[in-house]
Parts: structure tokens; C-alpha cells; sequence
């Protein structure tokens, strides 16, 4: 977030009202963007979902924080959909559909993910769901239709968390500790857990020997282990495992 | 932890799905070194994120080509007035919003008129490759040119220049995806003037930059 875009968020909290209608038109293509999206999938007017959609930017404006750690976009893109959504009984029923579609093959491919132990691809997915590509692809584009009429009316001050789903606990401690790491740890890191290079590859890529590949790697580990070990939640995390 | 309960852990974060939040970050190029590769091995093998992506990337274009018209400003104000949310210095306040973008439209036009759509695409580069020019434009009236370097660093280097001494001192907002920044042309010689802008190399293979300039 820019200088500029900070204090108009600090100056639209306090009441500046000239201020919050900036915002709101800095943030309009994004309601543009959703509305088309949305009409491509719906038949709807997308002028109509737009000025449903501006409704939805607006109330988001009066309640995001700046302070939080949810990007706005991230943020308003919740309540615009809401708005939209909430527009006609045509986009609820829309909304309602490609909620079902959506769900199904989330849950094909987390089942496809834990046989694989990989990724699947869009045609597994499709073919285990009894779904089309077509209306996975439609799907992914109306996503986050669970959260329509959904919203929270009152000033939530937890509704910044509810924008995304949580992750576990030892996830994002591993994820932090990642960050730690020198950036050639990083690198080798990357390469062999993610990448599935061997140590030979990442030493003729890196230029090193591979025994120096093998000490990096396994110094990474140690520096993980001992950051992840002396947080508590981590040590508590492990142990249910 | 033990070192295979970790191992198993890291191996099994590049299928872990990015949150909305990763993906804005990625695209706005916020993330660290780590956080960089982890969503782009993901993207690689996971249709969903990889289209998610997509739409961020959509979301980001059109924010930042915004173009703030009369007409928008009237919609907005009307909408915030039925919301019940403008206070009395409102409309003053919003109907000077209104005459700044009407201000700004014709201030813009120059560029405007010579952004259609410019798209790098880049090629593989590979570490220790020498540096290349990857685009380059000249103005319709021939008097600004710009061109884009990949350097061997893999950083791209953006320069503009120009014989018109008119432009020494004008600035010019650059925008390439969700990078948006102004520089200002100065003389770098008798007869020329120019400005360079180094962007970091958060592109994956086959990316395609949406570029446009304007001249404040």
C-alpha cells in the first residue's frame, strides 16, 4: 500500500468522507471485472451487477482496516460478490449452482491429491467430479459464491480473518521459518523438496560440489528444526501428529 | 519435529493451495525469495491456482488502467447518498473528485494515444546469458523512445530517451502489470534527455507484461 492510498484510508476513518469516495473510485474496475465475470456465467446485465457490485465496494470501504493484514482487494472482493449475488433471484440461483459445482470438485481433488500425491490435473478432476471442464472453469471464475449473503452486518473485528480459509498452525510455522534461511539455503531448498532436483542437479546448476549441496541442505534442516522446536504451538502441533 | 516429519512437511507444501492473499502478493511483488518459488512451483502443477492467478492478474490490469470519468464519480455519489453514508461536506468534496479526473483525462491523453496495448513476452532466460533488448517503441511523432533490457542478472532495466530538450524534467508514469511508477526525464547529454526504471525479475517463463506510459 502506497503513502498516498495509507492516508486516505486513515483520513476516510476518521470521517473524511471525500476520502472514502476516493477509495471507492480508485477500486471501481474491480467491481467492473467481477460484474463481467459474472455476467459471462450469469446471462445478467453487467451495468445492473456493476451498480450492485459499487453497493458491496462501499460498505467494504467502511469496514476494512488498513492496520489488518488482508489486502484490500482481497478484502472488498468478498462483499462485492455478496452484493452481486444478492442481486436478483437469477444470480442467487446463479450462485447457489456454481457453489455445488465448486464444493464437488474441491473435494474430487483434494481426494485426487491424497491418492496422487501431487496435484491433479483439470481433466482428473473433471472426470472423477462427472463434471464438465467448462463448468469447473466457471466455477473457479464465480469462486467464493459460498460467502453470498453471508456477510457479517455488524463491525466484526474478525471479519478480516473470515476472508480466507485458515491454515494449519504447523503450515504457517514452517512457512515463517522458511523465511529465515539464508537465501542460498532457500534456494537449495527449493530446488530438492520442491523442484525434485537431485544434489548432483543442484550442484552443477549452482556450481558447487555436491557435498556442499548435501551440508547446505542439511544445515537448512537443522536451522528449521530448531526454529520450528522452541516454538510451543509447533512442539504441540507435532505431537498430535 | 523429527527431520523426516519436516521433510514430509516441506515436501508437501507445494501442493498446498495459495490463498488469495499469496496470490495479490505475487503479482504485486511482495513476496521473498522463498515465497516466490513456492507459489511458482505450485502454479505449475495446480490448475486451480494457476487460474486463480489469472483472474488476480485480470483484477490487477484493470486496477491499475483505471480511468476515473464524470460518470463514475456521479455513481458513486449517488450510491453513498442512498446508502445514507454522505455527510453534508460530501457533495462538494465528490463533485471535486469529479472535476480532478476530467482535469486529468486530457492530461493523459498524449500517452493514451500511444499505449495500444504494448505485451512483452519473455523467453526463457537462463543465469549467465548476456543482456538483450526484449522490446523497445518509439512514439508516434518519433520523439520518445523506450526499450527494455534483460540484463544478465536477470533484472529488467526500462530506458527512455529523447532528443526533445522540450521533455527535460517532464515525468512519465510507467506501469508494467501491477508496477506503477513515475520518473523524471533529465538531460543526460547535450542533445538528449532520459530516465530508467530497474524492475526485478518476478516473471515466470512465457509471462506477458501489459505496458503503458503516460507523460504528466
Amino acid at each position: 500500500m502506497t503513502a498516498d492510498e495509507l492516508n486516505l484510508w486513515q483520513r476516510s476513518r476518521q470521517g473524511d468522507e471525500a476520502a472514502r469516495q476516493e477509495l471507492v473510485l480508485r477500486y471501481l474496475p474491480l467491481v467492473d471485472v467481477l460484474a463481467k465475470r459474472l455476467a459471462r456465467i450469469s446471462g445478467a446485465w453487467w451495468e445492473d451487477l456493476r451498480q450492485d457490485g459499487a453497493i458491496g465496494l462501499i460498505k467494504a470501504t467502511t469496514r476494512f482496516d488498513p492496520t489488518r493484514s488482508v489486502p484490500f482487494t482481497v478484502f472488498a472482493k468478498q462483499y462485492i460478490r455478496g452484493a452481486m449475488f444478492d442481486s436478483s433471484d437469477l444470480t442467487r440461483d446463479i450462485a447457489r449452482r456454481q457453489d455445488e459445482i465448486y464444493r464437488k470438485f474441491r473435494q474430487a481433488e483434494d481426494e485426487l491429491t491424497q491418492t496422487l500425491r501431487r496435484n491433479p490435473t483439470i481433466e482428473q478432476v473433471a472426470e472423477r467430479a462427472g463434471l464438465t471442464i467448462e463448468q469447473i472453469r466457471n466455477a473457479i471464475d464465480a469462486r467464493g459464491v459460498a460467502f453470498a449473503g453471508a456477510m457479517p452486518d455488524a463491525e466484526d473485528l474478525g471479519v478480516q480473518e473470515l476472508v480466507e480459509a485458515p491454515r494449519p498452525d504447523r503450515t504457517l510455522y514452517v512457512l515463517e521459518a522458511l523465511a529465515h534461511l539464508t537465501a542460498r539455503e532457500q534456494e537449495i531448498v527449493s530446488l530438492y523438496y520442491w523442484e525434485d532436483q537431485p544434489h548432483e542437479e543442484i550442484a552443477q546448476s549452482l556450481g558447487l560440489t555436491v557435498s556442499n549441496v548435501i551440508k547446505i541442505r542439511q544445515r537448512a534442516i537443522g536451522k528449521l528444526r530448531k526454529r520450528l522446536d522452541v516454538n510451543p504451538k509447533s512442539q504441540d502441533e507435532a505431537r498430535r501428529t | 519435529m523429527k527431520p523426516e516429519e519436516l521433510e514430509r512437511e516441506l515436501r508437501s507444501l507445494k501442493f498446498t493451495h495459495l490463498t488469495e492473499s499469496e496470490l495479490a502478493a505475487y503479482w504485486d511483488h511482495e513476496l521473498d525469495r522463498i515465497g516466490r518459488a513456492r507459489v511458482e512451483t505450485h502454479i505449475r502443477q495446480c490448475f486451480l491456482c494457476e487460474s486463480e492467478l489469472e483472474l488476480v492478474r485480470e483484477e490487477t490490469v484493470a486496477l491499475n488502467n483505471r480511468a476515473i470519468t464524470d460518470k463514475d464519480a456521479a455513481l458513486v455519489e449517488r450510491l453513498t447518498r442512498q446508502m445514507g453514508l454522505a455527510g453534508e461536506r460530501a457533495e462538494p468534496r465528490s463533485a471535486e473528485i469529479a472535476r480532478a479526473a476530467t482535469v486529468r483525462e486530457p492530461a493523459t491523453e498524449y500517452g493514451r494515444k500511444r499505449i495500444a496495448s504494448w505485451r512483452i513476452r519473455f523467453r526463457p532466460i537462463r543465469r549467465g546469458d548476456q543482456s538483450e533488448e526484449v522490446w523497445s517503441w518509439k512514439s508516434d511523432d518519433g520523439k520518445l523512445h523506450a526499450r527494455a533490457i534483460m540484463e544478465q542478472d536477470a533484472k529488467l532495466m526500462i530506458q527512455f530517451a529523447s532528443k526533445d530538450m522540450g521533455l527535460e524534467d517532464r515525468r512519465l508514469r510507467f506501469r508494467m502489470g501491477s508496477l506503477n511508477q513515475e520518473l523524471t526525464m533529465r538531460r543526460i547529454s547535450k542533445s538528449e534527455v532520459g530516465a530508467q526504471i530497474a524492475v526485478p525479475w518476478p516473471y515466470s517463463q512465457g509471462y506477458v507484461a501489459e505496458i503503458s506510459i503516460e507523460i504528466a
